[in-house]
């Protein structure tokens, strides 16, 4: 209640407040050599390099080819001639045809993105579930950089709007993801550019930052309203490419004993929210955290959340965070459940930022625990102060300001 | 059915007279007609000066109103309705056709049930598929952007059974048949049947062989609840609207209803007792996650016993 | 002579001026009356689980349970048995020979069900015999059965009104006058009419179109049609029912009370308790309401229709 009553505010401009702050400030102390910060992108040399197949994919969309679409352009007249029924339907060829052109953003990871169909699917909602400290967090700030990839380097150019539950986005975080997404667009023009004009990688960091709109929400009311501005919002930023909601069901989780009328809050923004990525070609990716401690699939299908009416889902079942990601995500389009490694970059450094990321999950994790058993806040667990810090970022960053 | 005022054109005895004298006893439209004694009616024109041309207006509103039900039909008609008029789709597994006795009855309304992953979305694909490569039509309604072409295509080139190159043509051809339109709300999807149904009324030329919602449950669910009957309302208009679709142009409609976790941690259909008498046929599916083995189960059915299942797998 | 009281008193509410006439000179004696009495009012003996109780004319039989519990079932065995003949070619099939009108408010029937266990009873009384199958015999029986079906309340009303002109018509084609009405589903538009009542009225002359209209005018239509026609009303309904206690069982009331107080007999009919299965068929149980009797019986859908479970 704490967490998200009083403090709200705060945090929220605090966090506008730095975002702000690295950009004009901090930039440059933190874009600091790269040897430090692995990339994010690290698993397109560790498996086998820019020829694999993901790369082939991002490498044919950056010549305008959609990828599953042979070179003698097959598909052609068939879109016009259809005529439908229904009034506003379309036949499953011309679906199909579409399907085939459909841009993709991908996961930074070759499995992942193959689990996906060649990665999170503009035009459709896509699910990500998991238990608490998954590193569900980190993809979708991953994601959000990834999205703004530029055309030319096979990716979508676009915007990314992160909608944050649970206070658990990390700008610091977003920043080196940003900065080893710089780097590997720079080694990429350099691998195959090489009689090109120019190796200069023109997006600096902070740009990735810049166009991350990130809203902080405290309450399902909130967030309800939140979903249905969106409609305007993306109205008006026709560059949004993807809609990254952490996570779902948080404030539902809490103060929620009505579960009739929690189902079905939840089943209507679930429509909205496909409705928003169907009108607007978007992707929207909505992380769950998923309560159930017993990772074996039936029983993770079982406590799927309630965000049932999607079908465009996966579940990770196991993993770490600590280290290179190892998940077992479960795909119900694909019916199978996949090992994938998920090597999203991770480290663990002294004096670095780092540790204030890991001191923060691990409070995050904590209130977390007493938002879902309903204890109240005891003194040994967390002090007072120690909550205020984990929603005011940590008494070194707050130092920082001044 | 509508405003009395809107019949005056075609029948000379409903006249401004006439229109007066009902307005007067609070009649405007045929339904509140419909809500009204004759007889009181007749009686209460008796004071009245033009009294005998009233009661004629009355009588004329009565033939019109007889024409607004259903036709009587005699069992023998009914029947050879059914055999001419209704058959079965077969739904492209053999033994969920076996258990069906032929596969969906075009008239019916099937209803799927099933916990999530059950196998409900991959069952209306396959009959989508199969029913569109070999038999016409179909419309597919999707409230959660769960329709994969990708997948259609998939099923449609194992059940025709051909290389992929020579299935291109009937594979093409059979995603043609297939029309899926997005809904999100329960409005949309009320607007679509009705625009559905004023197209099949006057257009001879259209036949829809099947009509898949995938999910219905997914919609009435959020417009449910609270105090307030309009969700319910809602829910059964659907209901019959699907009906009469299904009976008057022979269309196997199929809808799916998800499961929630009820009291005591069972698992109930998201759509509960007053959707119950909606459907003709209900089955219930399941998954066997392990082997990758589908079961079917009949809980409702107009002349099969409940209760008998069969094992299926989906390519 | 309870039954013969019984008849007095049901004579005696008839507004027939020529039975008065008779009731008062008294030119006919018991025997006659009874014998007259039983050939123009007859006393219908209906199969399982109505077996409890004969019905006679102007009785309007409500069945009431859960969903599925095999109420339009029970409805299909009855019309077989009312739409057989007594004998035909002069074998007994022990039918009434009535017409049977189903007004079908759920929209869910299958013909198929009717002229199958059409078929199998036909077939079962054969058995003996080395006639083959009579088509005539089940043409003739399905004549007699009249099917519509109401997509929403004023449809139903329609049909209403219509009946009697189309029972006027159908008099003169049968000499049996009596008609054995089914209403399948009379609560099945209660949602949607719900609904409207909350749609505001521009005239304060205007009724509200909401249940309790529709439902009184259902009531007053039934009413003129039972005075000028012999005419037995069965009707369905779904109800959710909850087990209190030990043996009763309650369910939710929700129709108006016009309706309610119309009803004459009452039966409740639902799924057995302990799930209990016969040759892998469901069994139920009905129990009377009203009249309240202390008796249930257990029975069991199979494909040749509904048997007694013992």
């Amino acid at each position: 209640m704490l967490a998200d009553g009083r403090f709200s505010d705060v945090h929220d401009k605090f966090l506008w407040f730095l975002l702000d702050f690295r950009q004009q400030n901090r930039s440059a102390s933190l874009s600091s050599p790269t040897s430090l910060f692995p990339k994010p992108y690290v698993n397109w040399k560790d498996r086998g390099g820019p020829r694999s197949k993901s790369r082939n994919w991002v490498w044919r969309r950056s010549r305008g080819l959609p990828p599953g679409v042979g070179t003698d352009g097959s598909r052609s007249e068939s879109t016009s001639t259809s005529h439908t029924i229904v009034k506003g339907a379309q036949s499953a060829w011309d679906m199909l045809q579409e399907e085939e052109t459909l841009v993709r953003i991908t996961t930074s990871s070759l499995d992942f993105d193959n689990i996906l169909g060649g990665g999170i699917i503009c035009k459709e909602a896509t699910e990500i579930g998991g238990v608490s400290g998954i590193g569900k967090t980190q993809l979708g700030i991953q994601l959000a950089v990834n999205v703004q990839i530029p055309f030319d380097y096979g990716g979508l150019g676009g915007k990314a709007i992160y909608i944050d539950t649970e206070g658990s986005f990390m700008v610091e975080r977003a920043l080196q993801i940003a900065e080893a997404c710089g780097d590997d667009m720079a080694e990429y023009s350099r691998l195959y550019r090489k009689g090109s004009h120019s190796h200069e990688v023109k997006i600096q960091p902070k740009d990735f930052l810049e166009n991350i709109f990130y809203f902080r929400v405290c309450s399902y009311t909130e967030r309800i309203a939140l979903i249905n501005y969106l409609d305007k919002f993306i109205g008006d930023h026709k560059d949004v490419k993807v809609v990254i909601i952490d996570s779902i069901t948080f404030h539902f989780r809490q103060d929620f004993d009505d579960m009739a009328l929690r189902t079905r809050l939840l089943g209507g923004m679930a429509l909205k929210l496909m409705k928003l990525a169907k009108r607007f070609g978007v992707a929207v990716v909505v992380l769950n955290q998923v309560t159930t401690k017993k990772l074996q699939a039936k029983d993770l299908l079982k406590d799927k959340s309630s965000f049932k009416s999607d079908n465009n889902w996966v579940t990770v079942l196991n993993g770490t965070q600590e280290g290179a990601y190892q998940w077992i995500i479960y795909s119900p389009k694909k019916m199978k459940c996949v090992l994938v490694e998920f090597t999203m970059y991770r480290l663990i450094c002294k004096e670095a930022v780092e540790e204030n990321i890991l001191h923060r999950v691990s409070q995050k994790s904590i209130v977390q625990q007493l938002v879902m058993t309903g204890g109240h806040i005891q003194g040994d667990i967390l002090a007072p102060v120690d909550v205020i810090s984990l929603l005011i970022d940590d008494a070194h960053t707050v130092d920082a300001r001044h | 059915m509508g405003a009395l005022k809107s019949l005056a054109e075609d029948y000379a005895i409903i006249d401004t007279a006439f229109l007066q004298f009902c307005a007067s006893r609070g009649i405007f439209s045929v339904e509140d007609f419909l809500i009204h004694d004759m007889y009181t009616l007749m009686a209460s024109t008796e004071k009245l000066s033009n009294s005998d041309r009233l009661k004629q207006g009355i009588n004329q509103l009565l033939l019109i109103t007889e024409t607004y039900h259903q036709p009587w039909m005699n069992g023998l008609v009914l029947l050879e309705d059914r055999e001419q008029n209704k058959h079965y789709l077969p739904t492209g597994s053999e033994s969920f056709d076996v258990l069906l006795q032929g596969g969906l009855r075009e008239g019916h309304v099937t209803e799927l049930v099933g916990p999530s992953s059950s196998g409900k979305t991959q069952v209306c694909f396959q009959i989508a598929s199969n029913v569109a490569l070999k038999k016409g039509n179909v419309v597919f309604f999707d409230s959660g952007n769960s329709f994969s072409p990708t997948r259609i295509k998939q099923m449609v080139t194992h059940i025709s059974g051909l290389k992929e190159n020579k299935a291109n043509e009937a594979l093409q051809q059979a995603m043609r048949n297939i029309e899926c339109h997005a809904v999100f709300d329960m409005y949309a999807l009320l607007d679509v049947l009705h625009q559905l149904k004023l197209n099949l009324k006057s257009q001879i030329g259209y036949e829809i062989r099947l009509i898949i919602i995938d999910s219905i449950s997914s919609l009435i669910a959020p417009i449910l609840g609270g105090s307030n009957a309009q969700g319910h309302a809602l829910m059964v208009s659907v209901g019959y609207l699907l009906k009469e679709l299904a009976d008057r142009h022979n269309i196997a409609v199929v809808v799916t209803n998800h499961m929630v976790g009820g009291e005591g941690g069972n698992l109930k259909p998201a759509l509960g007792e007053s959707w119950k008498n909606i459907p003709h046929v209900r089955l219930q599916l399941s998954c066997n996650h392990a082997t990758n083995n589908y079961a079917v189960c009949i809980l409702r059915h107009p002349y099969m016993a409940s209760g008998k299942s069969a094992n299926f797998m989906i390519p | 002579m309870g039954h013969t009281l019984e008849f007095l008193r049901q004579i005696s509410n008839l507004p027939t001026v020529n039975m008065a006439k008779g009731w008062i000179n008294g030119d006919e004696t018991a025997k006659q009356m009874l014998a007259r009495v039983l050939k123009e009012r007859p006393l219908l003996l209906f199969p399982h689980p109505l077996h409890r109780i004969p019905f006679g004319i102007n009785n309007i039989v409500e069945i009431i349970g859960p969903s599925p519990s095999a109420k339009t079932e029970i409805l299909l065995q009855v019309a077989v048995t009312c739409i057989l003949p007594k004998n035909w070619n002069g074998i007994q099939y022990g039918g009434f020979g009535h017409s049977v009108l189903f007004l079908d408010l759920d929209c869910r029937l299958d013909i198929f069900r009717l002229s199958q266990s059409l078929k199998q009873r036909i077939a079962e009384t054969n058995h003996n015999s080395t006639h083959p199958f009579d088509m005539d015999l089940f043409t003739d029986c399905m004549k007699r059965f009249s099917y519509t079906r109401c997509y929403d309340s004023f449809q139903f009303l329609s049909a209403l009104k219509g009946l009697h002109t189309k029972l006027e018509k159908e008099g003169n084609e049968h000499r049996n006058g009596v008609h054995v009405l089914m209403i399948d589903g009379i609560g099945a538009f209660y949602w949607i009419d719900r609904g409207f009542s909350s749609l505001p009225q521009m005239n304060p002359n205007r009724k509200n179109i909401c249940l309790q209209t529709v439902f009184e005018t259902a009531v007053q239509e039934l009413k003129k049609l039972l005075m000028m026609h012999s005419v037995l009303v069965l009707a369905t309904r779904t109800v959710t029912t909850q087990v209190k206690g030990w043996s009763k069982t309650e369910y939710r009331e929700y129709m108006p009370l016009i309706w309610q107080s119309f009803v004459t007999h009452r039966i409740l009919v639902r799924p057995l308790d302990d799930k209990r299965k016969v040759h892998d068929r469901v069994c139920y149980l009905a129990e009377w309401l009203l009249p309240a009797l202390n008796l249930s019986d257990e029975f069991f859908v199979g494909n040749a229709g509904i048997s007694n479970l013992m």
